[in-house]
């Protein structure tokens, strides 16, 4: 790497970047000038609105046999005006018209009809058009006046009926506010709504248009062969231009930010408004959360740049480029738009997506919450996010590729399908990118199901897990029997998965009362999952926790994750430590982390010897149902009395830990293909 | 000096399965083809060699190999220095090879001065250095009008001199040239043709493709040509004449493919 060249060529990028006038109208113009001025437009449009609504006349008639009558109604009107501040134009309805007519032509917005009964208060017929937006308005005046009518009357009678009336009505205790909340939490709860929807987009709006510039654009302009013409290295050319993109991504930032500070300024010192809400006011609170904004904006940029330029550096043309970013820009200004809706908070789940993490964080800023443990794990996440971007990048980056089209080897879906060659096995790019689909969606989908139908949305979850692998690897054309481990188990191994259940069983419950006597807390989080299982009934609960996930999560983890790692040059313990481990980190809980990687580094034991995914989708189901069957059938755990502890005595420990390890010994040996009771020759494998 | 070595190199052509039988929808599937099927020859220094061709017979393949642009999929392309030592890199190779084609396209938004300096950065030359180099190809290439208009504002002339002294400023000992002529006057190509006369007569080794067979007759010290990604003659313009009993290269041109095409329907 040399960084003479990178430098070289970084200031030619934002030399070419800064002279594309369309760029900068973009990036400048847009959000110094056309910001500001959409705001103020909105402001002024409101509140002449408001405006205008107060002081609008309504033309309402009256409908008479009397002459009193008309007057009276005419009184009640009029005393709106102080009242309410209702201007109304009162007038006689004239004989010869209809009523629907005269409110369909506006020259009405309301008819008063009014019946004298003898001895009596007088009816009201209100004739109006709601579906007018005047009429309407002028409908809820007109019964507020006859409301404030009616409540005067009520009001009277009482007055006769009851002596102590007054002392009766008075208030019987006063109510005093006292609000916590400082200006510079008001506001900036206020900011922190705003905030992150404009940082996320202005990030876009920098890093969109010119990775398209930097990759499609310069292979269509054909400067790209001359640029590889040059004694530079594939890494140098994509550092550069990765840089450059990043560059104007937290440019573009700058911009946006300096901007939305002066359009404040300008609003607090012209509106007295805001003058009043916001006094002694002090801006330098805000000072640390601009800091670990603008922070967390630097890594945002880098994280966003290399997910444009990776779609960027697949497409064929700028159109294409264009056509296949609108997705990934839908997808990052939902994850920003989510900070809007009330409840969404920052937990230390949400803090691993990425995207949204980083928009709750920046709202969390502004509201003065400083989290350190929210704070680390935002930026932890999204380092790491950052870092799989930069990979995939430099995965797909290839100068020849990309000049001379060859397509994408990294990824296949942009393939058609067509053109894909029989039984493939699946690249790493196609691993990283059908998990962070699976991810993206069961988050985003997945989550919102879960939230709004419980237990049918928990299906609905496991069936994406299912279809996402097993569609991507249909569409790739991939080897099914060879990735999938489609083999028909041996009785033995089958017997051992059931023998390995039962000592895994054991070892986790052992493991789970070690860390929660290590770290008590802990075991909270994990009691909320236990609810959605339970909501079910027992049949749907064993087929939506028990079957479903033998089958959708093993297709995933044993299916095509091992699958493909297996088939590369990477030493077989690795590939099932990594299984094992993003099986755990896929249940996105610490405590299940812990023991599932044990139970996930059985499983990948499993699949190597036997070959067959049968045999750890029984293993997974045996798992998965018994804890089902327990949930609803306590009797049995005090049957049983091992099941029903948490805590275990020291000699408890020593013999459960003995059993268990005797079981999975004995598992062992019956399953193991090479030094098992029924181990194969070397002739017969 | 350069040294091919029975390079070839595939790629996957687009075919439409069903346009023959014309039914159902349009059917793409890919076909490996070979756009160079093993080629070896070699340019000394001091040597021009022609590289001639029918339009799509892989002389811009060709060309983008030797100027370490492509990889190929089986055999080498060595670069020697003027030294005589070998290139193993692809970062040095390219160092030493001046290459130029019409997809070579210039920065449209920088001037032609703005753009060497950029470049002499790049191979790491130092600020004096560039700056005489600069001044140097300005003289021989006349560009002393337009050397700080932007690149877009260029007439066609104007932007393949600014495109030449682009390959120039590395001082390179191979010049690799795809029709470099293709699109110009007599005068600016005339200027091309006798730059490329000087620098072989300097002892630079140049490679250049072209569709003008006067041009090549009079200008190459051998031709090798290509049809349909294999090589058809390789050998003085003489030579190849003689062989095939014709008085000039256009005709010797003609019946060399028109007996490969001819070959091709037997």
């Amino acid at each position: 790497m040399n960084f003479r060249i990178i430098r070289t060529l970084l200031k030619k990028e934002i030399t070419d970047i800064f002279r594309d006038t369309k760029t900068i109208i973009i990036m400048i113009v847009v959000p110094l000038v056309l910001y500001p001025l959409l705001f103020l437009g909105t402001m002024l449009l409101t509140s002449n609105i408001i405006k205008e609504s107060t002081v609008k006349t309504y033309n309402v008639a009256i409908v008479s046999s009397t002459e009193e009558d008309y007057a009276f109604v005419e009184s009640l009107l009029k005393e709106a005006l102080d009242t309410h501040q209702y201007h109304f134009d009162i007038s006689k309805f004239p004989t010869d018209e209809d009523y629907e007519k005269s409110l369909r032509n506006e020259k009405y917005q309301g008819i008063i009809s009014i019946k004298t009964l003898e001895d009596d208060y007088p009816d009201f017929e209100v004739y109006t058009l709601t579906s007018s937006n005047k009429s309407s308005t002028c409908k809820g005046m007109i019964d507020q006046v006859l409301k404030d009518y009616k409540e005067k009357i009520i009001d009277e009678k009482l007055k006769d009926a009851i002596a102590d009336y007054d002392a009766l009505t008075a208030d019987p205790f006063e109510i005093d506010h006292k609000d916590y909340s400082s200006k510079e939490e008001t506001t900036g709860m206020l900011i922190g709504y705003i905030m992150p929807f404009m940082m996320i987009i202005s990030v876009l709006m920098g890093a969109f248009t010119v990775a398209i510039d930097v990759s499609v654009g310069e292979k269509e302009r054909g400067t790209l062969e001359t640029l590889i013409t040059l004694p530079i290295r594939n890494s140098e050319m994509m550092i550069s231009k990765f840089l450059a993109v990043s560059i104007f991504a937290l440019f573009s930032v700058t911009i946006n930010l300096l901007s939305f500070t002066l359009m404040g300024i300008y609003i607090y010192n012209s509106m007295s408004l805001a003058k009043t809400l916001m006094g002694g006011f002090k801006f330098t609170q805000f000072i640390p959360s601009i800091i670990l904004m603008a922070a967390v904006m630097i890594l945002f940029s880098f994280f966003v740049s290399a997910l444009c330029l990776c779609v960027d550096f697949t497409a064929k043309s700028v159109k294409e480029a264009n056509n296949m970013t609108t997705p990934l820009m839908l997808i990052l200004m939902t994850g920003a738009g989510v900070t809007v809706i009330p409840g969404v908070k920052l937990t230390s789940l949400k803090a691993l997506i990425p995207i949204l993490n980083v928009s709750l964080l920046i709202k969390d800023l502004f509201m003065l919450k400083f989290d350190p443990y929210m704070i680390a794990i935002v930026f932890f996440s999204t380092l790491i996010h950052t870092m799989i971007a930069i990979f995939v990048m430099t995965k797909i980056f290839s100068s020849e590729d990309i000049l001379f089209g060859e397509g994408v080897k990294g990824v296949r879906i942009f393939e058609k399908r067509a053109n894909m060659k029989e039984k493939q096995i699946p690249e790493i790019g196609d691993i990283i990118f059908v998990f962070a689909l699976m991810f993206l969606i069961s988050t985003f989908a997945g989550g919102y199901v879960i939230l709004r139908f419980g237990f049918a949305g928990y299906a609905v979850s496991q069936l994406i897990i299912f279809a996402v692998p097993v569609l991507y690897a249909w569409y790739m054309k991939t080897d099914f029997i060879n990735v999938f481990s489609i083999k028909k188990p041996r009785i033995n191994e089958l017997v051992g998965a059931v023998l390995f259940f039962a000592g895994t069983y054991i070892l986790v419950t052992l493991l789970v009362s070690w860390v929660s006597a290590l770290l008590p807390s802990i075991l909270e989080s994990n009691e909320q999952l236990s609810g959605i299982v339970s909501s079910g009934g027992f049949v749907a609960s064993l087929f939506v926790i028990g079957i479903m996930p033998a089958f959708a999560e093993e297709a995933a983890f044993r299916g095509f994750l091992y699958g493909t790692l297996k088939n590369k040059k990477i030493p077989i313990l690795v590939t099932m430590i990594i299984t094992a481990l993003v099986f755990a980190a896929y249940h996105m809980n610490l405590l299940q982390f812990i023991y599932v990687s044990v139970m996930g580094m059985i499983m990948s034991y499993m699949i190597y010897n036997s070959k067959s995914i049968f045999v750890t989708c029984l293993f997974h189901l045996l798992n998965n149902s018994f804890s089902v069957i327990l949930q609803f059938n306590p009797q049995i755990i005090n049957k049983i009395q091992f099941l029903g502890k948490s805590e275990f005595s020291l000699s408890d420990n020593f013999l459960y830990l003995g059993i268990s390890i005797a079981i999975l010994t004995l598992a062992f040996f019956i399953s193991d293909r090479k030094v098992g009771f029924f181990k194969i020759k070397k002739s017969e494998n | 000096m350069i040294r091919v070595c029975n390079i070839s190199k595939t790629f996957l052509r687009n075919i439409d399965k069903n346009a023959s039988e014309k039914k159902g929808f349009a059917r793409k599937t890919k076909e490996e083809f070979y756009a160079v099927n093993n080629v070896s020859f070699e340019a000394k220094n001091g040597e021009i060699l022609g590289i001639l061709g029918p339009n799509g017979a892989g002389k811009t393949t060709l060309l983008r190999m030797l100027a370490s642009l492509m990889t190929p999929n089986e055999g080498s392309v060595e670069i020697y220095d003027s030294n005589g030592t070998i290139m193993e890199k692809a970062v040095d190779k390219k160092k030493h090879i001046g290459y130029l084609s019409g997809n070579t396209k210039l920065y449209n938004r920088f001037s032609t001065r703005e753009m060497l300096r950029i470049l002499a950065d790049v191979y790491g030359i130092s600020d004096e250095d560039a700056e005489k180099r600069i001044g140097f190809i300005e003289d021989v290439l006349e560009m002393h009008s337009f050397m700080d208009n932007r690149i877009e504002k260029l007439s066609t002339g104007q932007t393949q001199r600014a495109n030449i002294a682009r390959c120039l400023i590395h001082t390179p000992d191979i010049y690799i040239f795809d029709e470099p002529t293709l699109g110009l006057d007599v005068i600016s190509s005339d200027a091309i043709v006798n730059f490329m006369k000087k620098e072989k007569e300097s002892g630079k080794t140049v490679l250049y493709s072209t569709h003008y067979m006067e041009e090549a007759q009079y200008l190459c010290d051998n031709i090798f040509m290509i049809y349909k990604g294999k090589q058809i003659a390789y050998g003085t313009p003489e030579e190849l004449m003689e062989s095939t009993g014709t008085a000039n290269l256009r005709d010797t041109f003609k019946k060399l493919i028109g007996m490969e095409a001819g070959s091709d329907e037997l």
